[in-house]
């Protein structure tokens, strides 16, 4: 038995959006490797991609603090995230729940032990790192092909990935995330309108 | 003034008591908090993610953790399935399903393999979940370690050292005690090989289809402000020994309704002789498995 509701004429507003946008990033978080898509209510400026400012309003307000990498930092998206967060960007990444950027950017913060990994009791008090990267897809597109296991893949899930800065580096970085477990960072990949999502449990290995 | 007007007067049209809420109830902050809360959990396989749980217009008790949860999940195209202890048409799943009917005015359904999201107090379906599922969980006592050690400071250091001895010790007790592992509801199950889980009060028997289930598993505790997941395909496995290895239980007898077996049943006193009769939990799958039946014939 189906009974569904007298359809409505309400058209999507900001809480549908987000609705829809949340379950985007719910799933690609619990299914790591699946390509997601997700765009905002109000279009973001250059060069922000529409999946990363969609992560950035669905997710952020004024009680969990983000941070803009320096290229991202243009006035334009400034005033973008904070009209759309209601808080400003903050300063120390180390305080930072969310951070948005290039590898290339978030890579030194990485390296100098500054991103939030929770602590043995609460380890989700840790940061989410949503990542610029040129292309991502599910098949066969150019760029290396990534291979995910671990929580929520039955198998394998394979995608695209095409990031030139420093990629050894992230692979390596993502290995010694993982073996940290239970602390550590998520990773969120953004190019354009697409996301991937890479939790702290995932096996990530690069194919050849 | 007419009965008639009388009438339509008390009832306002429904576009307009629904513009009074936002989409799913909860404001967008809330909902933001506990969307935060949820991908931290989904992250953390089996951890318990404190949450700021908002006050709900039911008691505690009533599935609140289980509502903001799939408040905070639903999208308008979702078509929403609540049961309590397998039946869709109790008070409780009755309840909630109106209450979404009305707040997030989503599709409703009793079938489980229709559902987008199934909210559940204490069962897990009988037919297999898939993919396309989310699985939310009504929680109580969302600590497996609270009844051996009432305070939250010393079981989070348990879990942060992953010192789950005690808990053991309460098994290897039954044992003792009654000859076999005498916990037939809320049996500890150890998700990803780390966190221990209180499946929340669901039968044992219905342990092993948490374990590597298709569908995303969430799991809300409005009064405890707690949320936790089970991703899909994720190891949850019930505590044991090796000498005395998990048992799932269960009846050993068909349904006296739809004749299935292998499903977990309810015990039904029939009369004041102490005549039973066993049937179906699922009320769902007990229907659908009757209407198979007459179909065939």
């Amino acid at each position: 038995m189906v009974s569904s509701p007298a359809p409505t004429a309400h058209s999507p507003n900001r809480s549908h959006i987000a609705a829809a946008n949340f379950r985007a990033i719910l799933n690609a978080l619990a299914r790591p490797g699946r390509v997601e898509t997700a765009i905002p209510f109000r279009a973001a400026p250059e060069p922000l991609f529409p999946a990363a400012a969609a992560i950035l309003t669905t997710l952020v307000d004024t009680d969990a603090p983000y941070w803009l990498s320096p290229r991202l930092r243009t006035p334009e998206i400034d005033a973008y995230a904070r009209f759309e967060t209601s808080a400003a960007a903050a300063q120390d990444p180390g305080q930072a729940d969310f951070l948005l950027g290039d590898w290339s950017e978030i890579a030194p913060i990485a390296t100098a032990g500054r991103l939030r990994i929770g602590t043995a009791e609460y380890p989700d008090r840790s940061a989410t790192l949503i990542l610029t990267v040129e292309a991502l897809a599910q098949t066969a597109d150019g760029g290396c092909t990534v291979c995910v296991d671990g929580p929520g893949v039955e198998t394998q899930h394979r995608f695209q990935l095409a990031l030139s800065e420093q990629a050894d580096a992230f692979f390596a970085f993502l290995a010694r995330n993982r073996t940290g477990f239970p602390l550590g960072v998520d990773v969120i990949l953004t190019a354009h309108d697409r996301l991937v999502g890479l939790p702290r449990t995932a096996r990530v290995m690069r194919e050849a | 003034m007419s009965a008639q007007d009388l009438s339509s007067a008390a009832a306002p049209a429904p576009a307009e008591e629904e513009a009074d809420y936002n989409f799913a109830y909860l404001d967008e902050n809330t909902k933001r908090m506990i969307r935060r809360a949820l991908l931290k959990a989904v992250a953390i396989p089996g951890y318990q993610t404190p949450f700021a749980s908002r006050e709900m217009p039911m008691p505690y008790g009533w599935g609140t953790g289980g509502v903001q949860v799939t408040s905070a999940c639903l999208t308008e195209s979702d078509s929403l399935k609540v049961i309590d202890q397998g039946a869709d048409d109790t008070t409780n799943a009755v309840s909630i399903r109106k209450f979404f009917e009305r707040t997030a005015r989503v599709a409703t359904t009793t079938r489980t393999e229709e559902a987008t999201i199934i909210q559940t107090r204490h069962r897990i379906p009988e037919t297999p979940l898939t993919e396309n599922q989310i699985l939310v969980y009504q929680v109580p006592i969302p600590e497996p370690l609270r009844f051996l050690e009432p305070r939250e400071t010393e079981t989070r250091k348990m879990h942060a050292l992953e010192e789950y001895g005690l808990m053991h010790v309460k098994l290897y007790e039954d044992i003792a005690r009654h000859g076999h592992i005498a916990t037939a509801y809320a049996y500890p199950v150890q998700v990803g090989r780390r966190y221990v889980m209180d499946p929340s009060p669901i039968p044992k028997f219905d342990n092993p289809k948490l374990s590597n289930c298709p569908a995303l598993q969430l799991f809300g505790a409005g009064r405890e402000q707690r949320i936790y997941a089970v991703p899909p395909y994720t190891e949850a496995i019930s505590l044991d020994f090796e000498d005395h290895p998990f048992d799932p239980g269960g009846v050993d007898q068909p349904c006296a309704l739809c004749g299935a077996t292998g499903v977990y049943l309810d015990e039904v006193i029939t009369d004041d002789q102490g005549t039973r009769m066993y049937v179906c939990s699922d009320t769902d799958h007990c229907e659908k498995t009757r209407a198979d039946a007459e179909a065939a014939q």
